[in-house]
């Protein structure tokens, strides 16, 4: 035991004599994170928490630690026979759905390893488990339906603590989440408070302000641009058609992505061959370039449409490549051995068992197509080759061509910095999301933090 | 691991094989009429048809595809829509996009491993974190933004053109070589290009044999800075060996934008492969059993840890080799270096469309020449590979 924790023992038993177990359950926490074989607060743990499993645990801990702990002995016996005379284990089978839905704050500190194990447990338990199939209990489709929803319930919540553990995650999330806002705010404005004439996107016109350009003011926060739109207006605007694009991409990328890693893994062979040697083929067409070249043949294209076809040319080149080998390693598992001596068909096993495994990194591909499919699309709008007539991409075009056409030696500063802030921060917003979704995804990571 | 090697060389000719393929017939279909429509609108039925007849219009596609395909060996790419040589064209162009490339790629490559080495060593904190998103941050950045920002900033008011003139009709040209350099000089920039990308080339593989001598005789190695600058007066040297060194000078001048925007939108991406790469490598047993026997912690860190980290990251630049490549040409057209990207642009805008087919084309090549050096280099550090034990192919 380590000298420095005996202070912080005193404190965590005053605390829990004055009965604030969670203020206790925080010292002692920090305590073990330092020191895990520190066997003086696993025992103390076991009175600062409410639930019996974790008090069990604790105790356990202790036990582990050193075997001949009298207290903790004769504690852990008291427990488990008020608890019944069930063992620890068969009780969790029995009844699986109050035993961690109460998991709090401070557990999660605890020991995340240790917490880690435990849910992945859980996670392997089937639906109809083992015992209610032993003995020949009928498990009703509802009773059925509320386990698979506390199951994905559970694993979700596990996983978004390991997603917010990564502090740039966070950032994404709430950079997207402020693009969303500037999605839904602006048909909000412009029907309450932005009279139409002045602040449509496309047409608007302020004839109050000259000259336009104008340099921001209060009615125009960003400024007006050359032909007298409100800036703001039209950043707020370019914000759906972004989320449209980026979000059909990412669709579809990982749609055609999935089918192609999973057939690719499932059936090797020739048709493994096929699918890898074609994705390498399709890895050498530049999207951008694709998009332009449909774009010339069939007019007036949404971003519904580029945003397909930017999928589907990464979905079958570097997204079925990345998934492929992770595929692959989903496919050499146990499980999947004894899912196909079990007698399962390639259909079920790929959609029961191996699509399961593939989401994470599916969505994680999701994330990094929507900042692909994005930066591609504004590039093409800035070098205006595309009809989208509203865009990030245009803006800066707009602004970079203002100083041709006017001849003046100032920059267009006003309509610059937003367009390509927003640019910047969307495709940043994603990418920072996939790469939480990194440590979810990949389950070696995810043992180290 | 010859057989190995063997096996992808005729693998990526089977897929430049299929590229080309699929891409003659895409743009085939897509283009909406053909040369003769768009540009003979005064002539008359009889006319068009004539000149149709005259350059293999009329034939039905598979021939075409053929006849193009037999082009395409004889190195004769035929003419653009505007007469001009499209070999001719990618000959000034091809040097250019190779300077900015390899400088690029090389430069990004070593800043994002010693940035991943690094973050993954130190583990979370305020530090890594900053790395981390600053290079995020640049990855994700606006292309054209980013490189009219560097210029902004850097050299303002130097009569740079960035984002070149869209539009022009002809081969992109260098706008702003300092003319006093190049007066009376008879070879054109795109040749002095060249000559750089080689005498670099000539002077890396040299010192690295010599690095590579060393170590096997001696046990010494260079570190890797004092390795960038003899590089760096290498090549100088040879510039002066081959009395080119002012011409050289000049075009660096203007070539490192474009060569450092590049950097900086490329680097965040090898640097986020090594950082998971090398947190997975730090967690085995063999980096622990390293620690624990005393080592001093860079040399676990280098020796053990990073020389074991790179390999996934080398073979995951496989994947993103194609990527980089486009990301060259999106730099370029940025920028306004006058490349194949800057090409490839103008030619979209003119739907000059054999232009586009053949600058795919090279791109393509170049994507696949350039997979297949990394292969060998993969090859050469993957012992598992070089010794035969697994064919890589078939993980």
């Amino acid at each position: 035991m380590k000298i420095d924790s005996i202070p912080s023992l005193k404190r965590a038993v005053t605390l829990i004599k004055a009965n604030k177990l969670d203020e206790a359950s925080k010292i002692i926490a920090r305590i073990l994170k330092a020191n895990p074989d520190d066997q003086h607060a696993w025992y103390l743990l076991s009175f600062s928490v409410t639930d019996t499993e974790k008090k069990v645990y604790s105790l356990q801990r202790v036990l582990q630690i050193n075997p001949t702990h009298p207290k903790a002995r004769a504690r852990l016996t008291r427990i488990t026979d008020t608890m019944g005379n069930a063992p620890v284990q068969a009780r969790l089978a029995v009844q699986p759905a109050s035993a961690h839905s109460s998991a709090g704050r401070p557990a999660a500190a605890l020991d995340r390893r240790s917490l880690a194990r435990a849910f992945e447990r859980q996670r392997a338990r089937p639906i109809r488990s083992i015992s209610d199939v032993l003995k020949g209990r009928k498990v009703s489709l509802w009773e059925r339906l509320r386990r698979r929803i506390i199951l994905s319930w559970r694993r979700s919540s596990h996983n978004w603590r390991i997603f917010t553990q990564n502090r740039l995650a966070v950032i994404g999330i709430v950079l997207v989440f402020m693009f969303a806002i500037m999605a839904i705010v602006h048909p909000l404005l412009l029907k309450t408070v932005w009279p139409r004439g002045i602040y449509d996107p496309l047409t608007g016109f302020d004839i109050h302000v000259s000259p336009h350009p104008a340099p921001p003011s209060s009615a125009h926060i960003f400024g007006t641009d050359t032909l007298g739109r409100d800036i703001l207006s039209m950043l707020l605007a370019a914000t759906t058609p972004t989320f449209v694009i980026g979000l059909t991409a990412a669709i579809t990328t990982a749609f055609v992505g999935t089918i192609m890693s999973m057939l690719a893994a499932y059936f090797r062979g020739s048709i493994d061959a096929i699918i890898t040697n074609l994705a390498d083929v399709f890895i050498l067409f530049p999207a951008p370039i694709i998009m332009i070249i449909i774009g010339a043949r069939f007019r007036d294209l949404g971003p519904v449409h580029l945003g397909l076809i930017y999928g589907l040319v990464t979905g079958a080149g570097g997204t079925t490549i990345v998934m492929r080998s992770h595929a692959l390693s989903v496919v050499s598992k146990p499980y999947m051995q004894a899912a196909k001596i079990a007698g399962g068909g390639a259909g079920h096993i790929i959609t029961k068992h191996l699509l399961p495994g593939m989401m994470p990194l599916a969505a994680l591909q999701m994330m990094v197509a929507v900042s692909g499919a994005v930066v591609a699309d504004g590039f093409i709008s800035f070098f205006g080759i595309t009809r989208v007539s509203n865009n990030w991409g245009t803006l800066i075009y707009d602004a970079f061509i203002y100083k041709n056409v006017t001849g003046l030696t100032t920059e267009m500063w006003q309509l610059l910095v937003p367009a390509a802030m927003c640019f910047s921060l969307f495709a940043l917003g994603f990418y920072l999301i996939s790469r939480g979704l990194h440590e979810v995804a990949s389950p070696k990571i995810r043992i180290a933090s | 691991m010859t057989r190995y090697l063997v096996k992808q060389f005729f693998l990526s000719l089977l897929k430049l094989f299929l590229f080309v393929t699929f891409m003659f017939f895409f743009i085939q279909i897509m283009i909406p009429g053909d040369f003769v429509d768009q540009f003979s609108l005064w002539m008359g039925p009889a006319e068009r048809d004539a000149m149709r007849e005259q350059l293999g219009l009329n034939l039905p596609i598979t021939q075409r595809y053929i006849r193009w395909l037999g082009q395409i060996i004889h190195l004769d790419l035929g003419q653009s829509f505007y007469g001009h040589d499209i070999v001719e064209i990618l000959k000034h162009a091809i040097p250019l996009t190779l300077l900015v490339f390899l400088t690029g790629t090389a430069i990004a490559f070593l800043i994002g491993l010693w940035l991943g080495k690094r973050t993954a060593w130190r583990g979370p904190g305020f530090l890594s974190g900053t790395a981390t998103l600053g290079g995020i941050t640049l990855f994700t950045s606006f292309p054209p933004w980013l490189a009219w920002l560097l210029a902004y900033v850097f050299v303002r008011g130097r009569d740079f053109t960035i984002m070149g003139e869209i539009g022009g009709l002809h081969a992109a040209a260098f706008t702003n070589l300092n003319d006093d350099v190049w007066r009376n000089v008879l070879t054109t920039p795109s040749k002095i290009t060249s000559y750089i990308v080689t005498t670099l080339i000539v002077s890396t593989f040299a010192f690295l044999l010599i690095n590579a001598l060393l170590t096997r005789f001696t046990k010494l190695r260079i570190p890797t800075i004092l390795m960038i600058i003899l590089i760096c007066a290498g090549t100088y040297g040879l510039w002066n060996y081959l009395g080119i060194q002012y011409l050289a000078l000049d075009i660096v001048r203007v070539s490192w934008l474009a060569s450092l925007t590049y950097t900086l939108l490329s680097f965040g991406e090898t640097m986020i492969i090594m950082q998971s790469s090398m947190t997975d490598v730090l967690n085995e047993e063999y980096v622990k059993t390293a620690k624990a026997k005393g080592l001093h912690p860079s040399k676990v860190r280098e020796r053990h840890a990073a020389r074991n980290a790179l390999l996934p990251v080398l073979s995951r630049l496989v994947i993103s080799l194609p990527y980089l490549i486009t990301g060259v040409v999106i730099v370029e057209s940025s920028v306004g270096w006058p490349g194949m990207g800057t090409n490839l642009w103008n030619a979209l805008y003119w739907q000059n469309m054999p232009v586009v087919m053949n600058t795919l084309l090279i791109v393509g090549a170049i994507a696949l020449i350039a997979r297949l050096f990394l292969d060998i280099l993969i090859a050469y550090m993957d012992p598992r590979i070089r010794h035969a034990y697994i064919d890589p192919t078939q993980v």
